[in-house]
């Protein structure tokens, strides 16, 4: 099996490593050498090697996020994050391309597959249980529920899959599954913050791990097992299926779409002007919903304020804070929304995909054309929360006689991330055009960039304080703007490309 | 008015597809390029299109490095933004090429051109099958006038009447062009090529209409392993 799994797997990447030429130097890999059968075999012995050592690389990288992350996070819900992983993430008894490969066309045995994904798994595993529970003990500086974590995450893992066997006779498990595990979850966490013993629940752990192998044992029909396999593997091209669906339906055109009101649109409007204006009100759900949504939300937060400014409930606050808890949450908003990334998702794959194959629609003049059009309409975009900040900025000012330093730095500081987070990936859009069609393989710049967003919308946020930072908002945006503009102008006839 | 490929060459790892590959195609001609699959067809049409770069040569239009701006490619798969009507979209084509003669008042004279019906004009792109939406780009090309006209596999998803209109509209602007089509298909080179070209082993082989034996021929270069 572990030949046919080398087979399925690996020539990729001895495809890769052969195409890298310092890589095909050291190791003097000739160009043909991955049909070279017995070469795999050689190699085969090393992979587990490199596996182990990604695998410890990548829960390192994992737990500096999580590190990033926690300066704003509290350290509960870091814990609770983990355990959720250590159970959704187990995957012994799913399946994937070459399971179904194995069973369908070599009959390898249900018990085999069973056993040699649960070997494959330990080591991941294990550095898994081990290493998040020690830097998250490092992080809160108490190795008192180190033990305790450990077991947990490998209860956790287990749970998983030996819930699934217990249940395997129920139509949608998931109904019992997942409130289970989450309650389960809650308890630890209760445990901890009320600084019980947590070995109380591993009695309770340890019971449920006796009765269920004892109930797995007895279910000695390994065809039971099988038919749960097989359950999965019928159920793969639907699953690839729904994959694709997220991806696409994040960039659907709206439904109720009425082209009778074209002829009078096209009277309107001309050229470009015409194509933009018919793709954002047939795509509505993207940009106007989202739109709608977190001005009702801002205006309702505003006035909640405004309220308890009027009513003088909040005497003993600092109104820098209120401003600094205001702007943060603000700028989590327009993040979560991801508004901006999502319009040129649907820019790419229901338009620009489809026509950057005609001559036409290459031109320099072209793009640039239309990439001013789009910038025009991501302004238009933030007009209103702009607005309705202004609106309230004045109010607080006049009325409540608030510090015109601080309120301006409110003010501008909104204006500039809405600003920031409309027009930013139309830049990305056209300098690095970072999409394939199915938008599922992300040039690594996006990747990065979504990193360093991640991190600068949890981390504190000091700068809010700062006396001049209205101007340099101002300056920053300026600039950002025309340098960007400059670069579209002069590189996008060899970024802006379809990709499949 | 000639397309002259020299010493064309396109490989995708060990695969070579396009080996030193040279040919002339003139104006006036109706090129079909037969080959069977994945012998280099789309390659070399993305070569000429510069929608892939190639690994060594040159193509020149009339002397001078081509440019893909002289190109009009009809895609096998049709690419149209489809939440826009076909109607919409050809507004929007023809206030783009204003400076090729095209006018959006002319908007429905186009759709008759490919026998659209008129109830048609005003649905959405992404409700038309796919017969529609080939014709509906073959329409866009061919407006346009390139000076190159490439054609992979066209025809091939089209009904037999709505075949028949584009040959015509095809044969109504081959004496200003250049047509060069792909196709796997013989019947279709016969019908509306004036010369049929072999794409076999990384190169382009002319073969003689007129030899009574010629489909004969064609095998032999296609068995020719």
């Amino acid at each position: 099996m572990n030949e046919i799994l080398f087979r399925l797997k690996y020539n990729s990447l001895l495809h890769w490593l052969i195409n890298s030429k310092i890589v095909s130097k050291i190791f003097r890999i000739k160009e043909n050498a991955y049909r070279d059968y017995q070469l795999k075999a050689d190699l085969q012995k090393y992979m587990p090697v490199f596996s182990v050592f990604y695998d410890i690389l990548k829960h390192l990288i994992y737990l500096l996020v999580f590190i990033l992350a926690s300066f704003e996070a509290s350290d509960f819900m870091i814990w609770f994050i983990l355990l959720m992983l250590a159970g959704f993430s187990t995957k012994v008894l799913d399946y994937d391309e070459n399971m179904k490969i194995l069973f369908q066309s070599f009959k390898i045995p249900f018990k085999d597959i069973f056993y040699f994904k649960l070997k494959r798994r330990f080591i991941n595993r294990f550095t898994y249980a081990l290493i998040f529970p020690l830097g998250f003990s490092i992080l809160i500086k108490n190795f008192r529920f180190l033990p305790f974590m450990i077991f947990s995450i490998f209860f956790f893992m287990y749970f998983a899959e030996s819930f699934t066997l217990l249940i395997y006779k129920m139509k949608k498990p998931g109904y019992l599954q997942y409130p289970l595990f989450i309650s389960l979850i809650l308890i630890c966490i209760i445990f901890l913050i009320l600084q019980i013993n947590p070995y109380y629940l591993l009695i309770l752990m340890s019971i449920y791990i006796v009765v269920s192998l004892i109930l797995i044992y007895k279910q000695k029909r390994v065809e039971l097992f099988f038919d749960i396999f097989m359950k999965n593997i019928k159920s793969f091209d639907e699953s690839i299926k729904s994959i694709e669906d997220l991806y696409t339906k994040e960039t659907e055109m709206d439904k109720n779409v009425n082209p009778k009101k074209s002829l009078s649109i096209i009277k309107k409007y001309k050229s470009y002007n015409l194509y933009q204006y018919l793709f954002l009100s047939r795509h509505k759900r993207i940009w106007y919903k989202p739109l709608r949504n977190s001005s009702l939300i801002q205006l309702a937060v505003y006035l909640i304020f405004t309220g308890l400014f009027y009513f003088d409930a909040l005497p003993d606050v600092d109104y820098q804070m209120i401003i600094v808890i205001l702007t943060s949450a603000y700028i989590y908003l327009l993040y979560a929304l991801d508004t901006g990334q999502r319009l040129i998702k649907a820019y790419y794959r229901n338009g620009d995909y489809h026509l950057l194959h005609y001559a036409f629609y290459r031109r320099k003049n072209e793009i640039y054309k239309q990439f001013l059009i789009r910038l025009k309409d991501a302004f238009v975009f933030s007009l209103l929360p702009i607005t309705i900040n202004l609106v309230f900025s004045l109010i607080w000012i006049i009325w409540f006689k608030m510090p015109l330093s601080v309120t301006l730095n409110f003010f501008v500081s909104i204006a500039f991330f809405t600003l920031f987070f409309n027009i930013n990936y139309l830049f990305v859009y056209y300098i690095f055009q970072p999409y394939n069609y199915s938008l599922d393989k992300p040039k690594f710049v996006l990747t990065i960039f979504g990193i360093l967003t991640y991190v600068f919308v949890y981390i504190d946020k000091p700068w809010l304080s700062y006396k001049y930072l209205a101007i340099i908002f101002i300056i920053i945006l300026i600039l950002y703007i025309i340098l960007s503009t400059i670069l579209v102008y002069h590189f996008t006839p060899k970024t802006f490309k379809y990709r499949d | 008015m000639q397309l002259r490929i020299e010493n064309l060459s396109k490989s995708f790892g060990d695969l070579n597809v396009l080996i030193d590959l040279n040919y002339t195609f003139k104006k006036g001609n109706i090129y079909a390029i037969l080959g069977k699959n994945g012998s280099g067809k789309t390659t070399l049409f993305n070569c000429i299109s510069e929608e892939m770069e190639f690994d060594k040569g040159n193509i020149y239009l009339n002397n001078e490095i081509i440019n893909h701006q002289d190109v009009g490619f009809v895609y096998t798969i049709p690419m149209l933004p489809e939440f826009l009507t076909g109607y919409e979209f050809l507004t929007f084509f023809a206030d783009i090429h204003q400076d090729k003669g095209l006018n959006r008042d002319d908007v429905d004279s186009y759709f008759e051109r490919i026998d659209f019906k008129e109830d048609d004009y005003h649905r959405l792109i992404k409700d038309y099958s796919t017969g529609m939406k080939n014709k509906l780009q073959m329409l866009c090309i061919i407006l346009t006038k390139p000076k190159v006209l490439l054609l992979d596999e066209p025809l091939t998803s089209l009904d037999l009447v709505a075949a028949m209109n584009m040959k015509k509209e095809l044969l109504k602007i081959k004496d200003d062009t250049i047509m060069i089509l792909s196709t796997h298909i013989l019947q279709i080179a016969k019908d509306i090529s004036d010369k049929i070209v072999v794409l076999n082993k990384g190169k382009l082989i002319d073969v003689d209409e007129t030899d009574e034996n010629f489909e004969q021929t064609i095998m032999e270069i296609l068995q020719d392993e």
